[in-house]
């Protein structure tokens, strides 16, 4: 049931609150067992929250919605481990300012949920925590470092989850899942509250099996904080009422070296997609990105001295606590020439600058966001064109040139590969998260992709 | 060889005068992964033109 329906039903009195999170306790209960994507679960909360919003009226949007958030963000009480043996009895004593806007709203926290540990991978195989099993094929990754996130959302444990990008952890949970998610504008979404990763680059934004749903979740969370100066002071549009619009007139470039780079059955599946924006009314022509490849190398420069700037208390007293792969990233981040990052920042601008004339004849760029389908878990290695690489370098190309530049992406479920899930990923221009979920709606009302759901999930 | 163990030795001083303590085997691993950065640095400084300003929060 999507949010909009739930919401409703419960306006309305044919549901109530506490009947939509028994239910949603109970397919935690069947089935995360087999998906390990919660962390922890907030049942008697979660119970006695939803009793006492049914004694009132309708808070907003997400009045009795169940809703779990990645184990990055604070919930009041609960604990906050980042799936890491450092953080691992952390309890947070206030809500993150996205917790705070989802309880404005009459949402429900179910609880925290699996990540990569500190979000600094793209496995979701915390050695403290296990991994995340994809709802698709459970012996295979789904994807992070929100993998916890894209896991409970396929399987509809929940009506929708939050996850946090930094360099593409929203989205690539979201197409090795099969659902939708956006990674917001950088500066869109509050991070206070929010273990950190890198200042320039972490976002906070909801997955959910359709861009409606994610259009809701993104309209209640988004928005200027105070107390978080890297948001900025803009007004956030009504996301929903902006799907009604249509795809008719948007102006499309389809990023054809990331398409032809990909498995060929993913670049079809790519293409396919792309004529059906067409044929929703999207003018649509090919596109070079200028500096694409350079993007990639960019962005460690800028995340990794970030990263171990936020964790040198930890890398200075507990070392040996964090998984060798994430010891490994932190101490390259330490070890950079101190020269790096300002080289990343001043080629940042470069990159953008350039990006910037391109999105000056597009609305909405489309490209894959994946090369390749999910490894099996313990794998870390893919092929792709042809020629085995690791697969943490697998993700870069198709995620960091966006990041980069901060734009708002959402990917969007296009088709199977081996029963699993491919994700189309709809690039915007900064803070036009609105036209990139208009056109991704456009897209699912032509196609029910993002409306199947993993065995798994009944 | 030889290289190899005067790199660890100059990234080992690097992490202790920062405090750090990091094993052999961490450092192995991060030469492994500086190798490809460092390499794309170099690439990223030539390239780069020279009265390119550095970015801030947002863009342009």
């Amino acid at each position: 049931m999507s949010i909009a329906v739930l919401a409703d039903r419960i306006r309305k009195g044919e549901l109530s609150a506490r009947a939509a999170v028994e239910e949603s306790l109970r397919h935690i209960a069947e089935i995360d067992p087999e998906l390990n994507s919660f962390i922890s679960v907030r049942a008697d909360e979660a119970l006695a929250e939803a009793d006492a919003l049914d004694c009132e009226p309708s808070r907003g949007l997400l009045h009795g919605v169940p809703i779990a958030v990645k184990d990055m963000i604070d919930v009041a009480g609960a604990r906050t481990t980042a799936a890491s043996r450092i953080l691992a009895e952390n309890v947070a004593r206030t809500d993150a300012a996205t917790v705070e806007a989802l309880r404005a709203a009459g949402a429900v926290v179910m609880g925290k949920l699996n990540t990569h540990e500190f979000a600094l991978g793209a496995m979701t195989t915390s050695p403290h925590f296990g991994p995340a099993r994809n709802p698709w094929a459970t012996d295979r990754i789904c994807g992070g470092s929100s993998g916890g996130s894209g896991a409970a959302a396929a399987a509809r444990l929940v009506a929708a989850t939050l996850g946090t990008d930094t360099a593409g952890s929203i989205r690539i949970p979201a197409s090795f899942c099969g659902v939708t998610g956006i990674r917001p504008t950088s500066g869109r979404v509050s991070n206070r509250g929010v273990v950190g990763v890198s200042f320039t680059l972490d976002t906070v934004g909801p997955i959910a099996p359709s861009a409606e749903d994610c259009a809701i979740v993104l309209e209640v969370i988004a928005g200027h904080d105070p107390r978080d100066p890297t948001t900025a002071d803009l007004p956030v549009p009504q996301y929903r009422r902006a799907l009604e619009r249509g795809a008719d007139g948007l102006r499309v470039g389809v990023v054809t070296a990331l398409v032809d780079r990909a498995d060929p059955r993913i670049g079809s599946a790519v293409r396919e997609a792309v004529e059906k924006l067409a044929a929703a009314g999207a003018a649509v022509e090919e596109v070079e990105i200028p500096l694409l490849d350079e993007a990639g190398a960019i962005l460690p420069l800028i995340m990794l001295p970030e990263a171990a700037e936020v964790h040198l208390p930890w890398l200075r007293s507990r070392l040996d606590d964090y998984g060798p792969d994430v010891r490994a990233r932190l101490l390259a981040g330490l070890l950079l020439p101190v020269t790096a990052n300002v080289t990343g920042r001043r080629a940042r601008r470069w990159y953008c600058e350039r990006l910037d004339e391109v999105m000056e004849r597009f609305d909405v760029l489309a490209a894959p966001q994946m090369l390749t389908a999910p490894p099996r878990i313990g794998e870390e290695t893919v092929e792709v064109s042809g020629e085995e690489m690791l697969y943490r370098l697998s993700v870069i190309p198709t995620s960091s040139p966006w990041t980069l530049a901060g734009l708002p992406v959402v990917s969007v479920p296009c088709g199977f590969v081996d029963d699993l899930p491919v994700g189309l990923a709809l690039v915007g221009r900064r803070f036009a998260e609105a036209t990139v979920l208009r056109l991704a709606h456009a897209y699912q009302t032509l196609t029910d992709w993002h409306e199947r759901r993993p065995p798994i999930a009944g | 060889m030889e290289d190899n163990c005067t790199l660890v030795s100059t990234l080992r001083a690097l992490a202790l005068r920062q405090g750090v303590t990091p094993s052999d085997a961490d450092l192995e691993a991060v030469q492994a992964f500086l190798a490809t950065v460092l390499v794309r640095l170099s690439e990223i400084e030539a390239a780069l033109p020279p009265e390119t300003p550095p970015a801030g929060r947002y863009l342009p």
